[in-house]
């Protein structure tokens, strides 16, 4: 090819020569290397021609290009290297990711949860940005005198390490609840034994105990956003009662309040983490309000509001986990 | 306010939506925050409040006037930095809110820890 380059001129050798050396270079080789090519087919063209004075000349001017090269050689193994690390940065992040989501399932309740009086939906879409799996949580379960309790929480951090926190919260707001602890009391609880946990997060968590047989609901929220009810007749609730700062504050809070509120059977809860309403906020609209005029809008089945609510607040699907749980008390 | 010394990070390459800025004012210094405070963001600005606080200072500010954005980490960051500032002995406030941050302040109950003009 090179012979019939320098004899010739022909532009489509040149042409083949550029393809095979960007062939070479993906492949691996190095700028030495290509250069160590090109001299010893220089030499051997050399070697038909053993009288030309220009000789020396050549290969000492292949000596000096070596020497010239060896910056963009080391420019190049830099460039390969910083290459390579960004690969291995991308498949850790996708296996801590892959790792964090098989831990939420592990963790969190298999399939949606089975109560007396109660028909309940789920819905849980780990974060999909940057590994960021991680805190949020949901619970659903039989308490004493048919009532059922139902958790959603939120702890801040992303990846491994916020599914094994979240474990751990989940584990301590179900043994505080089954042992018969006022709503109240579980959050206040599970404050002071975030005090004694490893973890420095924070975590956001409402917890509501439906009474089917004094349709009553009583809700205490630490830092969440507020739960909806809706009545049998649709009207919609926003529950902004039974508030207290976030878990994961020091000093724990003594004391936190809970608020009662009828719920009457036919009535529906909605429970949700604020990563259903965080693309709308980002837009600088009011997350809230817009759930609650969907909600308001749709009465039907508890499914196709979960599957509504997903459409249209995070079409652009979960940056940071998503969870939803509409439980309707029946008839 | 002339003497305040001035320190941008906004040459600095972001993968995140905040800026910040920070203005020293003797023993005072200022960070203001704009954009978005998330969870990427909260991570540089740890970093940013950690050297903050290695400074000589006696007063740290954080005005997040023009915030359009922040969660729970992003008050998680802001918190940490207000119970670091208050073990050194330094004063802490958070000078000024958007209506957004305040929104979420509210939310997550810390209007009394953060916002109080006592802290």
């Amino acid at each position: 090819m090179l012979a019939r380059y320098i004899e010739e001129g022909e532009e489509a050798q040149l042409e083949a020569a550029y393809t095979l050396g960007r062939r070479c270079f993906a492949d691996g080789m190095t700028i030495l290397g290509l250069l160590d090519l090109h001299r010893t087919a220089v030499e051997d063209l050399l070697a038909e021609h053993p009288s030309d004075p220009d000789q020396g000349q050549v290969v000492r001017t292949f000596g000096f290009l070596a020497e010239a090269l060896g910056t963009f050689e080391m420019a190049q193994r830099g460039y390969r290297e910083a290459q390579e690390r960004a690969r291995l940065e991308q498949e850790r992040a996708a296996r801590e990711q892959a790792i964090a989501v098989g831990l939420q399932q592990d963790l969190l309740p298999t399939g949606v949860p089975q109560v007396p009086d109660f028909e309940v939906a789920v819905r849980y879409l780990p974060g999909e940005a940057r590994s960021h799996a991680g805190g949020d949580w949901y619970d659903v379960f039989e308490l004493d005198g048919d009532r059922a309790g139902f958790v959603v929480g939120d702890i801040t951090g992303h990846g491994v390490g916020a599914a094994a926190h979240m474990g751990q919260l989940r584990v301590a707001v179900l043994a505080y609840a089954l042992a018969e602890f006022q709503p109240s009391d579980v959050v206040i609880g599970v404050d002071g034994l975030m005090g004694h946990l490893s973890t420095q997060q924070m975590a956001t968590l409402v917890y509501a105990v439906a009474d089917p047989a004094r349709e009553q609901l009583t809700i205490v929220n630490a830092g969440h956003p507020p739960p909806l009810v809706i009545d049998p007749t649709g009207e919609v609730r926003q529950v902004t009662e039974g508030r207290s700062r976030l878990l994961g504050v020091r000093p724990p809070m003594q004391e936190r309040p809970q608020v009662v509120i009828p719920f009457r059977r036919g009535s529906r809860l909605v429970l949700y983490t604020d990563g259903l309403i965080e693309q709308v906020e980002r837009s600088g609209q009011d997350g809230i309000a817009l759930l609650e005029a969907i909600a308001a809008e749709t009465g039907g089945r508890k499914e196709d509001l979960c599957d509504l609510l997903l459409r249209k607040l995070a079409p652009d699907g979960a940056h940071d986990d998503v969870c939803i749980v509409i439980t309707d008390l029946l008839l | 306010m002339a003497g305040n010394e001035y320190s941008a990070d906004s040459e600095q390459a972001t993968q995140d939506g905040l800026r910040i800025e920070q203005a020293r004012d003797g023993g005072r210094m200022t960070l203001d925050l704009a954009g978005d405070l998330d969870m990427y963001a909260s991570q540089r600005l740890m970093q940013e409040l950690r050297q903050a606080l290695e400074q000589p200072i006696d007063e740290l500010q954080i005005n997040a006037a023009n915030l359009d954005f922040i969660d729970s980490a992003g008050l998680r960051a802001v918190l940490w930095a207000q119970s670091e500032a208050q073990s050194k002995g330094m004063a802490f406030r958070v000078t000024a809110v958007s209506r957004v941050a305040e929104r979420v302040i509210d939310l997550a109950g810390l209007r009394e820890i953060l916002l109080s003009p006592a802290a």
